[in-house]
């Protein structure tokens, strides 16, 4: 389900976005805040303090004092000195006195004590050019938040967290996933009838190769120029090549569509199977002057895969030895059975492979496209067939030099 | 031109450039062939002439290839080899089901068909002889006797093994590894290399004969009386 996985993240991301979204609520209300402290509570404090007491902080500047309900407090400070005579008095909030000793002249409001939304601060404005009551500070400290408060912002942040999740999922999620899906849905058709059709083009390619190839096969008999001969020749090994490939894309394509060879009912049996690639490889060998010969058991040797997808991976191997093979060399197919296992090797005194290449023609898949490229030794789509057809049957597929020169391809598995 | 004994060949084949093909190089091989271009034909054909072989391709217009099988599966008895392009395993079984003798992939080989169709003309599939002479040597398999220019050749028993084991499977390649397992079974330890000093010792005692047992590249050894290359 494309949604899976999902639902955690969505939960995730709205409680981060929520404490962002608290982060930035908490300045902007300081801000606003701060505004309204030096817009109205200054006014009204100056106010207060000029009619009512500024002539008793004048009178005894040393005691004066204003106590306010909720543990507000206003104490005065000197202007020369930035201390308040009263000993009581809180020194003068820091950032306040910073900005009084650099002669800033307007009233300025601190909110900026304890961590919660019920802040504490401090108010401070000038009542005078000099003298001990010049500077008068009020300070007011943080309220406490009540718990029944703290339960419920708790339970409000998380129902909305949950909100936020439910609404991020069901309309913006969901409706993409379920777009992906179709989107995917049509992908995946465009796909199976493009298999489809390479399908149907490697069997209808088959009839006009065959006839191809038997006129080449008879032309190259009627034809005395050993040059013309020769380059017939080229033409048809090119029609071998053609004839794998399709078959090839024929099997490549009903195991993308998901045909398994090991599933589809049918055992094969490697003695028959190494006969019939053998019977039919041997004409190609004798016209490339290569020669071939196999030897197999006495008996039957099953094996769970399909018989015709065995025998189009060993037809691979072993069409590419004859193939890249050199005018007098050899091909010796061998397979046996012991202890419940197989082992079918194809090896040939050909040109081989260099060392460093060997491990990558047995990882090659056969959806890379490199593996479609007409590379020496072979090492394209045929070779990546038969290490899918390998690797589906339950089969080890290695790939080793022979001394002097030459590969051997190895086969292994379990028999039936 | 054919001989009046030229095996009759019917070609079922709807593709005019592989039917060409085929006509020719059947008649080359000195076959007698007709051609049918339609299952419908060949099926009318089949019964009302006779054939010795049947070479039909499955895809055809009007009756596929399928059908025509069916039809003709009680009307003659001449073998069928089916030509294909297609590959799928249930159509390879379905063909034998309904009678074909053997099946043929395309794009194929003729020298392939001809021998397809020579190998079921023969009338009876040849008993492994018991008694084999080849250049001057007379090999007994029941009684275990070698005779070399008519003389016993004094092979060991394991010689014997040896080469009773390769002439049992005429023309067949094989492995050092089971010859040493089958041939030298009496042996503690058997291994490869004994295998070739035990061929090379029972060649020197065949003489001329000795050109039956042919090396076979990466495999073993075969035995080739005819002296036939691969």
């Amino acid at each position: 389900m494309l949604e899976r996985g999902l639902a955690p993240r969505i939960v995730v991301a709205t409680v981060l976005c929520g404490i962002i979204g608290f982060g930035t609520a908490r300045v902007v209300w300081k801000t606003v805040l701060r505004q309204a402290v030096v817009s109205f509570h200054e006014p009204l404090a100056r106010y207060t303090y000029e009619t009512y007491e500024k002539a008793r902080c004048e009178a005894a500047p040393e005691s004066w004092s204003m106590r306010l309900e909720r543990g507000a407090r206003a104490y005065a400070y000197d202007a020369a000195t930035l201390a308040s005579r009263n000993p009581q008095a809180p020194p003068l909030d820091r950032d306040a006195w910073r900005r009084v000793a650099s002669g800033e002249q307007a009233p300025m409001a601190i909110v900026a004590h304890g961590r919660t939304l019920a802040a504490g601060g401090a108010l401070v404005f000038r009542a005078a050019d000099s003298g001990p009551c010049a500077i008068v500070q009020f300070t007011w400290p943080e309220q406490p938040l009540r718990r029944d408060s703290i339960v419920w912002v708790t339970l409000g942040a998380v129902l909305a967290a949950a909100a936020g999740a439910a609404l991020g999922f069901f309309a913006v999620v969901r409706p993409l996933a379920r777009r992906i899906r179709e989107g995917t849905a049509r992908l995946e058709q465009r796909r199976l009838d493009l298999q489809r059709h390479l399908a149907d083009v490697a069997h209808d390619l088959k009839t006009p190769i065959s006839s191809l190839h038997i006129a080449l096969e008879q032309a190259i008999e009627a034809n005395a120029d050993a040059e013309v001969a020769a380059l017939l020749s080229t033409a048809l090994h090119d029609t071998v090549y053609l004839a794998a490939l399709t078959s090839n894309l024929r099997l490549a394509s009903e195991m993308r569509e998901g045909w398994d060879p090991a599933a589809s009912g049918a055992d094969a049996d490697l003695t028959d199977v190494v006969e019939r690639v053998v019977a039919r490889a041997r004409f190609f060998a004798r016209r490339k002057g290569v020669s071939l010969e196999a030897a197999v058991p006495d008996g039957p040797t099953r094996t769970r895969c399909d018989p015709i997808a065995a025998e189009q991976a060993l037809s691979n191997v072993v069409q590419n030895a004859i193939a890249y093979g050199d005018r007098g060399g050899h091909v010796a197919v061998l397979l046996d059975a012991a202890g419940g296992e197989f082992r079918l090797s194809v090896a040939d005194d050909g040109p081989g492979v260099p060392p460093s290449e060997l491990p990558r023609l047995g990882e090659r898949t056969f959806r890379s496209d490199e593996a479609r490229q007409r590379d020496p030794r072979g090492s394209g789509l045929g070779l990546a067939i038969t290490s899918e057809v390998c690797a589906r049957c339950g089969w080890t597929l290695a790939f080793e030099r022979e001394q002097p020169r030459g590969l051997r391809v190895t086969f292994r598995g379990a028999c039936r | 031109m054919d001989s009046p004994t030229s095996p009759r060949v019917l070609v079922v084949e709807d593709d005019a450039a592989t039917a060409a093909g085929v006509v020719r190089g059947l008649r080359a091989a000195g076959f007698d062939v007709e051609l049918s271009t339609s299952g419908a034909d060949a099926a009318h054909r089949i019964g009302v002439e006779a054939h010795d072989v049947v070479v039909l391709d499955l895809m055809l217009p009007e009756k596929d290839g399928f059908e025509v099988l069916e039809r003709m599966r009680h009307r003659t008895s001449a073998p069928v080899i089916v030509l294909t392009a297609r590959t799928d395993l249930a159509d390879r079984l379905r063909a034998f089901e309904l009678g074909a003798a053997d099946f043929v992939a395309k794009p194929f080989w003729i020298e392939e068909l001809v021998a397809r169709i020579r190998s079921r003309l023969r009338l009876a599939p040849e008993r492994p002889k018991r008694i084999v002479r080849w250049a001057g040597v007379s090999l007994d398999l029941d009684a275990r006797t070698v005779l070399v220019d008519g003389r016993p050749a004094p092979l060991t028993p394991t010689e014997f093994a040896v080469l009773a084991f390769l002439a049992e499977r005429p023309g067949r390649a094989v492995s050092r590894g089971v010859l040493s397992e089958r041939a030298l079974a009496s042996l503690d330890e058997p291994d490869a290399r004994t295998v070739d000093s035990h061929v090379a010792r029972l060649r020197k005692k065949l003489g001329e004969g000795a050109s039956a047992i042919v090396t076979v590249w990466g495999i073993g050894y075969r035995f080739d009386p005819g002296g036939e290359g691969a």
